[in-house]
């Protein structure tokens, strides 16, 4: 589906632009359309069903392009520096997580799947008090090295989630992981290999 | 059926974002969740139309709330259909973490 900033432009020059309010999908926002005049598409609440969808694929097969014109886009070096520094966060955290003991972390590139973040980090704790210490030690952690305050969570809970903008951490009970599963439901992003994975375990 | 909003003194409507306490009329057999259960909700979409700064207005086609319980998780794991980003800002990241798609 097309972001709700996009604009699409249908059929050369000389147009209004119109917003057309009830204009509707089912679930999707009004979209910008910039119209010529022969077009006659009126967008109104009554004639909203499949055939004006189809009318508008159309319409946009025939004439239009999908033209992205986003006033804030960043230039993709920028982008690309934005992403290895929430990289080295997400994968500063998760060493964190391993210092307290989490369980079976995972960091996943989420970018290309949902565009509110980047990287979600997901991690087991076994207790209440250990989601508790993996919690406030993340938080001192960004809060001294990188000055990032997280939302979400302010108690220690079966499912707790700190939100840092770029990277968003889950610590999950065991029982609360296997229930939500969040993995299987973002089993396409790039799982993120950790420094601390690959070496051998620590012998008492 | 709504019972009462939450955080308001005398609110008529709830929007987007806001928690409900609600009364479950109908529910589907062999679930978890009963009829006649009272439980808390977060409204995800509103016919009524939402409108944010930027000018994008955006208006659903129906009337929809995710249960949650006391600690705020949901008690469902998925969740269907379209939610708005507002959410997000308002400490609903778990649910906005389950959806498919963000508005």
């Amino acid at each position: 589906m097309l972001p709700a900033s996009t604009v699409m432009s249908l059929a050369g020059a000389g147009a209004g632009t119109v917003v057309p309010r009830g204009f509707l999908y089912s679930n999707t926002p009004s979209m910008v359309l910039n119209r010529s005049r022969e077009t006659h598409v009126r967008a109104s609440h009554s004639d909203v069903n499949e055939d004006t969808d189809d009318m508008y694929e159309d319409l946009i097969n025939n004439y239009g392009k999908v033209v992205f014109s986003r006033k804030d886009k960043k230039p993709a070096s920028a982008e690309i520096d934005d992403d290895a520094e929430s990289l080295s966060f997400a994968v500063e955290l998760a060493t964190v997580a391993t210092e307290v003991k989490a369980a079976d972390i995972k960091v996943l590139f989420v970018k290309p799947l949902v565009y509110w973040t980047r990287f979600f980090i997901i991690a087991t704790a076994f207790s209440r008090p250990q989601i508790d210490a993996i919690r406030s030690r993340m938080r001192d952690r960004a809060e001294k090295k990188y000055g990032k305050i997280p939302t979400g969570d302010t108690k220690p809970n079966s499912w707790t989630l700190l939100d840092f903008g770029d990277v968003v951490v889950h610590i999950f009970l065991p029982s609360q992981r296997a229930f939500y599963n969040l993995e299987e439901f973002y089993g396409n992003a790039t799982p993120v290999e950790l420094p601390f994975e690959n070496q051998p375990p620590f012998r008492s | 059926m709504c019972i009462r909003i939450l955080g308001a003194s005398n609110r008529r409507y709830a929007y987007i974002g806001d928690i409900v306490v609600a009364v479950i009329k109908q529910a589907v057999p062999n679930t978890n969740l009963e009829r006649s259960e009272v439980i808390r909700a977060v409204i995800v979409r509103t016919c009524k139309e939402l409108k944010r700064s930027n000018g994008i207005i955006i208006q659903y086609d129906d009337n929809a709330a995710v249960v949650i319980d006391q600690e705020g998780n949901p008690k469902g794991t998925r969740i269907f259909c379209a939610i708005a980003r507002e959410l997000r800002q308002l400490n609903f990241t778990k649910i906005v973490s389950l959806a498919p798609e963000v508005l």
